[in-house]
């Protein structure tokens, strides 16, 4: 199937594309301003259309080949329109062909990653934890933390390798919490109301808000006794199905068809 | 043989490193346990009399010997001379983790193994240690002429083992 896709930034469309051209799909960008509509529908001759805004032009090619087409929204990351009128929901979708188990990068082994905005529990995480000699942790955040321990802004693939590279990373939006999963590392979350946001069966995510308690938890899951850890990301993992975009779009193809 | 040693600096205007460090580089001069030479990259007043050889940073490119950098700037440039045997980086301030900063380049920097870190005191060692996972080799303070020449000692020591 040949999917031409509006060229727009933003994470969900490009993990769309990489989830198409695992599956066998060929996914042509389109960049609006360069090729006008009519030119690249009778060039490309595309199955399926992936749009964010629609024009004009684009509705009457879509109306002349009679294509299925997939409408995202950059407010709504996860909600998408199919055929202008059947809403698709998905839950949190993580790109399990960046976002996935790998090597661990030396630079960024630790004993814990934080890829959040300031917050007391971290804070006080950076202060206590130099004083036990015995603590590494790193921090990848796109704002500034007032700490020595803060090594700046990273891309996502900066992001992912220390998900792969930390023993536990605390985390405070969901979206953060299934990538760390899906890289292989426990996420703690600093926020409740991600801790208590379900996943597929009710898995509640491990939530701090207290530095000592959040060592001790790194302690007892990771240092003096590493098969609970084990058995802990087990299932965490167990909840992920249903939340890569290779799974949403062939939900969404099986929907278009 | 005394060994040739080469310090690559921003500028010898006057700042508390470029008074130490030439300080530092007399004594060992004087005392004939080092050929010193220093290198800027900008032509400033000396903060003090200058009694070595000093030269332009481009002049560093091939010299033979041990060359320290003193900044990430001379670092970056350090890497890329064929012309050090040994060299070092004498991490003198922390403003590579001034804020905002993207993550990527003190890291690959640091990370080179080609460059042996000097830190200035446990703390620096701690937080080079903690943010990039490299072995801190030395630490000693304000340039002390004695624990350089013994951590130069080593490393040719550990040059000469390879």
């Amino acid at each position: 199937m040949k999917i031409l896709a509006q060229a727009v930034p933003g994470n969900t469309i490009a993990g769309f594309s990489r989830a198409a051209e695992a599956a066998g799909h060929s996914w042509v960008w389109w960049e609006e301003r360069h090729t006008p509509a009519f030119d690249v529908f009778d060039e490309i001759q595309p199955d399926m259309l992936f749009y964010m805004n629609m024009t004009r032009a684009m509705q009457k090619c879509v109306d002349t080949n009679g294509i299925p087409t997939l409408c995202g929204s950059l407010d709504s990351p996860f909600q998408f329109k199919l055929n202008q009128s059947y809403n698709v929901k998905c839950d949190y979708l993580v790109d399990a062909h960046m976002f996935n188990m790998g090597e661990v990068h030396k630079g960024l082994a630790c004993d814990i990653g934080i890829t959040c905005d300031t917050n007391p529990v971290g804070l006080k995480l950076c202060q206590e934890a130099p004083c036990q000699k015995v603590w590494n942790i790193k921090i990848l955040n796109d704002t500034a933390w007032p700490t020595t321990q803060y090594l700046g802004v990273g891309t996502l693939s900066d992001k992912r390798d220390l998900y792969r590279s930390a023993s536990l990373v605390v985390v405070d939006t969901l979206m953060d919490v299934i990538r760390v999963i899906a890289c292989g590392s426990i996420p703690v979350s600093v926020n409740q109301e991600v801790s208590t946001t379900l996943l597929n069966h009710g898995m509640l995510i491990p939530y701090y808000d207290d530095a000592y308690t959040l060592m001790d938890f790194h302690n007892n899951v990771v240092t003096r006794n590493p098969s609970e850890g084990a058995s802990l990301l087990a299932n965490l993992r167990g909840h992920l199905a249903g939340h890569a975009y290779d799974d949403a779009l062939t939900l969404i193809l099986e929907n278009a068809q | 043989m005394i060994p040739r040693v080469n310090f690559l600096v921003d500028n010898i205007g006057a700042s508390h490193m470029a008074f130490y460090m030439i300080d530092e580089a007399h004594k060992m001069s004087e005392q004939g346990k080092a050929t010193v030479s220093v290198f800027y990259d900008q032509l400033h007043r000396p903060c003090r009399r200058v009694m070595l050889p000093t030269m332009m940073m481009i002049e560093a490119w091939a010299q033979p010997g041990v060359s320290i950098a003193t900044s990430m700037s001379t670092a970056a440039r350090l890497l890329s001379f064929p012309g050090p045997q040994i060299k070092m980086f004498y991490v003198w301030d922390m403003t590579w983790n001034s804020n905002p900063k993207p993550y990527g380049p003190a890291t690959q920097l640091f990370r080179d193994p080609s460059l042996s870190i000097i830190a200035r005191c446990a703390d620096h060692a701690r937080v080079l240690e903690n943010n990039f996972n490299v072995e801190v080799r030395y630490v000693l303070e304000n340039f002390d002429h004695e624990l350089l020449l013994e951590a130069i000692s080593h490393e040719q020591d550990r040059k000469a083992a390879k």
